[in-house]
């Protein structure tokens, strides 16, 4: 397939419509990731989501793309709200998966001495792990408030700030949920995990900001050189896994009732105007807003574990939050028309251009703040959505780093290895409750993130702010 | 004769297994399941005894089905299925019959969160000495 790639720019790359695919495929990545991006079946599922009716213009392939299931990891694609389908697959299991970034109040020699015990106090803080539950256990009726309202009923009981939730994508709460629509599998779930961070790659880490590249819009986000950061990465936990699995099995029926023909069943998909396809975008809208206010909850209690370590006069302030699993509905220009599309984001981020009305009003002037976390050892990146973006990826960009080895390699290549001395002899402390998730997540696992940037800032889709350097790190 | 490799998988984990029936197929997809989920350190100390039926519209989203139960069983009352009695199929019905141990942090170790079991690249199909199965997880 690599042979057939036809490059548009140093930065733009496409695969040419071939067999029951209805549009080509669109790949962001600079040349020297292509090698890396075709040794895995990533750009076979990208051509597999080109043949779903109704999907407009490409089925794009951000540079960090990575084979996922169904829709690959890293993949954004647009389909009419009249003829086209909504897809669970298309959004995954762990449903507005995302990542919130906060600034503090606090200068990289204020916390290098208290490092360890911050970290200490944010594990304690936060339950983190597989299966981790929290103290927040809800009867169905609050729960139903959760689904229905997101990160404000977080702030309705006392965890956190009204003003956080003008920085959050949808202000922490998406329209449309519908409670009732959820299994009694989903509740059972979900009861307990609000508030906890989970296991694999989510994490949430303190660093600084090692690199200005753009100091107006820095400053316009609240960012300067070596102020303390954290970074929140973590989504619907097992409310949205079940979620994703439930509409999953409505959707094969579906697929089936409406006689689409998948070139994989986890594409399993509806017309967006079906009841099927209504069905799934209530039922993801109420894991959305699960996911936001587990985010918000964490937040809060972040907040404690740094007002204990240093005081509790510091300023612990939302900068953005992004979701990167999703799908919204959405308008966009295609062909010189305004059209509505459901536009689905597969570890692609939203990244809207300056004077956009979802903005928040702060920030509209330099456009939206774009959150793309690296591994645990390097660094993450604050971006700018750009026009260029809203022209040609529907308003989307890359969502992170991007795994480049599988999990059992992974823990192969770290037999033997500390890889928690290894980092905290790159300046990093960490803390995980397993030492497998240490391995897996090892920098190694992952491509750098600052290729992937350099990949989507080559290309227009964002615009580069401020580079993040991480100090500690509690991950599950 | 049965066999069960893990297929790598960029960023989740997936099973190809061969037995001589179906039966041993489906058992031995959940025994894998839950070694991919945790290892008890010792022997199990408490068993309680289980039944569960599931079903699907084809041996494939059965073989989900199943998996997904079981999971479902570990994420909400920390199950962990320590050994299949019986288990029949019939048709596209299963029913089994197993002991579990409860998850106690003294005596397992957990390694993976099982997200969801995928439709991805899913297969299970009849070979000339018996059945193959594939499943891919989220992780």
């Amino acid at each position: 397939m690599l042979n057939s790639l036809r490059s548009i720019s140093d930065f733009v790359h496409e695969i040419p419509a071939h067999g029951k695919m209805r549009v080509p495929v669109r790949l962001v990545a600079s040349r020297k990731m292509l090698p890396s991006i075709f040794a895995d079946k990533a750009p076979n599922q990208a051509c597999n989501v080109a043949c779903l009716p109704g999907i407009v213009d490409y089925s794009y392939a951000m540079p960090d793309i990575h084979w996922g299931y169904g829709f690959p990891i890293g993949g954004v694609a647009a389909f009419d709200c009249e003829t086209g389908v909504v897809s669970p697959g298309g959004v995954g299991y762990d449903i507005n998966c995302g990542v919130r970034l906060l600034g503090t109040s606090l200068e990289k020699p204020d916390v290098l001495k208290k490092m360890e015990l911050l970290v200490n106090t944010l594990y304690h803080r936060i339950p983190t792990g597989v299966g981790s539950t929290g103290p927040v256990k809800l009867d169905s009726a609050e729960m139903k408030k959760v689904l229905t309202t997101g990160a404000r009923w977080a702030v309705e009981n006392g965890f956190g700030e009204e003003s956080e939730l003008d920085k959050i994508e949808e202000r922490g709460e998406m329209a449309g949920a519908d409670p009732q629509g959820i299994s009694d599998h989903a509740y059972k779930r979900g009861r307990s995990q609000l508030g906890t961070l989970g296991s694999g790659n989510h994490f949430v880490e303190v660093g600084f900001v090692k690199e200005i590249y753009d100091a107006k819009t820095a400053a316009c986000y609240g960012l300067h050189l070596d102020q303390v950061t954290l970074i929140i990465h973590t989504g619907s936990r097992g409310f949205g896994h079940q979620v994703c699995e439930d509409s999953i099995r409505i959707m094969l029926r579906a697929s089936e009732k409406y006689g689409i023909e998948l070139p994989d069943r986890q594409l399993c998909c509806a017309p967006v105007q079906s009841n099927e396809g209504q069905h799934y975008l209530s039922a993801m809208a109420a894991a959305v807003n699960f996911s936001f206010c587990n985010r918000q909850i964490i937040a809060h209690w972040a907040r404690k574990a740094l007002e204990k370590t240093f005081s509790a006069s510091l300023r612990l302030n939302t900068l953005y939050e992004v979701a990167h699993n999703i799908a919204k509905l959405e308008e966009h220009r295609v062909g010189g028309k305004i059209r509505q599309l459901c536009v689905h984001r597969k570890g692609a981020t939203r990244a809207f251009p300056p004077h956009h009305p979802d903005i928040p009003a702060d920030y509209r002037l330099a456009g939206q703040p774009v959150l793309i976390p690296g591994d645990m050892g390097r660094c993450s990146y604050v971006l700018a959505g750009t026009e260029k973006a809203m022209q040609e990826t529907f308003g989307s960009t890359c969502h992170g780093a991007g795994r480049v080895m599988s999990r059992s390699q992974a823990i192969k290549t770290g037999k033997g290895r500390n890889v928690q001395k290894e980092l905290q002899a790159r300046g990093v402390l960490v803390r995980a409750s397993g030492r497998e998730t240490l391995a897996e997540e090892m920098p190694e696992a992952y491509k750098n993130v600052s290729d992937v940037v350099d990949a989507v800032v080559g290309a227009g889709l964002s615009r580069r702010i401020a580079k993040l350097v991480p100090l500690g790190v509690i991950k599950g | 004769m049965i066999s069960v490799t893990r297929v790598n998988h960029t960023a989740d984990i997936g099973l190809q297994i061969t037995a001589s029936n179906l039966e041993e197929l489906f058992k031995a997809a959940a025994v894998e399941l839950f070694r991919l989920i945790c290892t008890a350190d010792d022997a199990l100390m408490e068993k309680e005894e289980h039944t569960l039926s599931v079903e699907g519209n084809d041996l494939e989203e059965l073989l989900v089905n199943w998996l997904s139960e079981l999971n479902f069983l570990f994420q909400t009352e920390q199950i962990l299925v320590a050994e299949i009695a019986a288990l029949v199929i019939n048709g596209t019905l299963l029913h089994a019959k197993f002991s579990a141990d409860r998850f106690n942090p003294q005596r397992h170790t957990i390694h993976t969160d099982i997200k969801a079991v995928t439709y991805h690249e899913l297969y299970v199909r009849p070979t000339q000495i018996g059945w193959e199965a594939q499943v891919i997880f989220d992780v």
